[in-house]
């Protein structure tokens, strides 16, 4: 009965749908910008690839160094949370593009915990940080080989005893390595 | 006499006390009320021929060392008397005398130590043992004496040459260290400039610990007494973050942590590991009951840390502790009827708890409770600003006292 009337149904909206196209086809006039024939004049000055890895090997590498030191930056968590924040995807879109362009880029996420609680707690919550991290990035499409998730627990934790410290501290790091 | 004074008679009266003194939270620990009837009255006499034979000048005397352990042992009321005075030690209520002679050795370089242990009344030998060595080994000779004296009274295992196995350093490098219970003897363990964390001792006297050596994260190695590290259980996947033995058959319960998802899991040494948590929390620090059937730990499920107990199946799992938004790192006592623990409240403090979750005592500040083996005293790390170093106390909170200095030190663990 029920597929039934969802067939009508269907049936009517499709009916619908064709009737809607073929009144608007009447009513548009007749268009007319017929494309002038420039395209052949358009074509010649941007190639679609920016810059062609042209250069050398040393050069990309130079490159490819100089993009890491700027977007290979710390993102920073809440107390006891994993979850990437807003500063965070930022850092991470800059670093997935990066990831994505240069293959030969491998990025190790280094989780860290602040000083608070114990070691092994913050091992876990370390781990936690960096593999939230990892799977952002390889949900934005970089590949997983291209990538590694380390916790430090609090083993790097600065010896602070305010929050300025502790919020530096909850963090993972990027170090990266040109393969 | 009642030697083992049972907890449930312990810890009224501490509960009293510590009612009274509420705002106290720094070195007040209470004194069992009812500490007198239960010990065993002992006098130390000076040893003969201590001045004569070596140079004790920078060594303790073996009279110092043997009161030292026999008092924190907590099974005697030791006091000290120049020469025998039966009244006095009579009215005392002293039944048991120490003392000894020292003499050259036979050999070299060597002293030979006599340790006499008296009655009072009687004056009947109880025990007497003759030890040797150099002058490095005399704090140990002393040891065994103490543990052979507790051993001929009550029958039971001493602590006085167990170890503490413990961690030194700081941002990005700490390693292994082992020192005596009383703090002499410290050695360092393992030198790799790597992060080694969390030692347990194996029952065979192993050492089992997580390190960063490798680059690839924490991992479990095990190293032998003085031998070479090996890396443990590498079938494991994941990130091994700490191993617990347990005391029946040696199969570990362990905190790891695989794509960030930290449980905990039970595998025998080459066997294949079997998960027992399953829950979106982290699950960290198991801790075995010493019947080898259950497993404390720390899971964040709730939202803050607390400690929970299961069987080591996974079943029956149950919640301990309730008070406090921060309770972690349970340590399950040699005899069972009780779970120490450390509670973030600002500065951590150390408790212990009924397995029921019952009877929540209070100890001292500090953190990373450890037990002896004979149950009877826990290690701990205690700080004091960035400084952390490792003390020990009674199980009841008594007896408390620092050893070790460097201000670097945490994650003691007891010897077996």
């Amino acid at each position: 009965m029920n597929r039934k009337y969802a067939l009508v149904l269907t049936a009517v909206g499709a009916s619908m749908l064709i009737g809607a196209c073929t009144k608007t086809e009447i009513v548009t006039p007749p268009t007319p910008p017929p494309p002038p024939p420039m395209e052949t004049v358009v074509v010649p000055p941007p190639p679609p690839p920016p810059p062609p890895p042209r250069d050398t090997v040393a050069e990309r590498r130079a490159r490819l160094q100089g993009l890491m030191a700027e977007a290979l930056k710390p993102i920073y968590f809440d107390l006891d949370q994993s979850n990437i924040k807003p500063e965070g995807k930022d850092i991470l879109t800059k670093v997935g593009s990066l990831l994505k362009e240069y293959p030969e880029l491998f990025v190790t996420v280094e989780g860290n915990a602040d000083e608070r609680g114990s070691t092994e707690y913050n091992q876990a919550l370390g781990d936690r940080r960096a593999a939230s991290a990892k799977k952002w990035l390889e949900s934005f499409g970089v590949k997983s080989t291209q990538l590694k998730s380390i916790s430090y627990g609090k083993e790097k934790a600065a010896n602070g005893q305010d929050e300025s410290t502790w919020s530096k501290d909850r963090r993972d790091d990027l170090p990266g390595e040109i393969r | 006499m009642c030697f083992n004074t049972p907890f449930s008679r312990v810890f009224p009266a501490i509960a009293l006390l510590w009612a009274a003194v509420p705002g106290q939270a720094q070195e007040d620990f209470v004194l069992r009320s009812d500490a007198t009837e239960a010990l065993v009255g002992l006098v130390v006499i000076p040893f003969d021929g201590v001045d004569k034979v070596a140079d004790y000048a920078d060594v303790a005397k073996p009279e110092e060392i043997l009161r030292a352990d026999l008092d924190f042992s907590g099974r005697f009321r030791v006091s000290t008397a120049a020469k025998w005075d039966s009244l006095a030690f009579s009215k005392q209520g002293a039944t048991t005398v120490l003392t000894g002679t020292v003499k050259p050795g036979a050999v070299e370089g060597e002293v030979d130590i006599q340790f006499r242990l008296i009655d009072a009344s009687s004056r009947d030998k109880l025990l007497e043992k003759t030890y040797s060595g150099r002058k490095k080994d005399l704090r140990r000779l002393a040891h065994r004496f103490s543990d052979d004296a507790v051993f001929q009274i009550f029958g039971e295992r001493g602590i006085a040459t167990t170890r503490i196995a413990f961690t030194r350093g700081r941002e990005g490098h700490k390693e292994l260290w082992t020192m005596d219970y009383d703090g002499f003897g410290a050695q360092a363990a393992t030198k790799n400039g790597s992060i080694n964390l969390s030692p347990v001792w194996d029952r065979d006297g192993g050492l089992i610990w997580s390190s960063y050596m490798g680059k690839d994260g924490a991992h479990l190695w095990r190293m032998e007494n003085g031998g070479k590290p090996t890396r443990f259980l590498p079938s494991v996947p994941g990130m091994q973050i700490s191993a617990a033995p347990s005391p029946i058959d040696g199969e570990l319960a362990l905190a790891v942590s695989i794509d960030g998802q930290t449980e905990i899991y039970r595998s025998y040494p080459n066997g294949k590991p079997v998960r027992l948590t399953f829950n979106p929390a982290l699950e960290v620090s198991p801790s075995w009951s010493p019947n080898g059937w259950e497993i404390a730990f720390t899971s964040d499920r709730t939202g803050s840390p607390q400690v929970y107990a299961m069987d080591k199946d996974g079943a029956n799992l149950r919640r301990i502790t309730w008070i406090g938004g921060y309770n972690d790192q349970a340590a399950w006592s040699p005899a069972g009827d009780r779970i120490a623990f450390a509670r973030q409240a600002g500065d951590f403090q150390i408790l212990t708890i009924s397995p029921d979750g019952g009877e929540e005592k209070w100890l001292g500040p500090g953190e990373q409770p450890k037990w002896s083996p004979d149950g009877r005293h826990l290690v701990f790390t205690r700080r004091f600003g960035t400084r952390s170093d490792v003390w020990i106390c009674r199980a009841d909170g008594s007896g408390t006292r620092q050893i070790s200095f460097h201000g670097d030190a945490s994650q003691p663990a007891w010897s077996k």
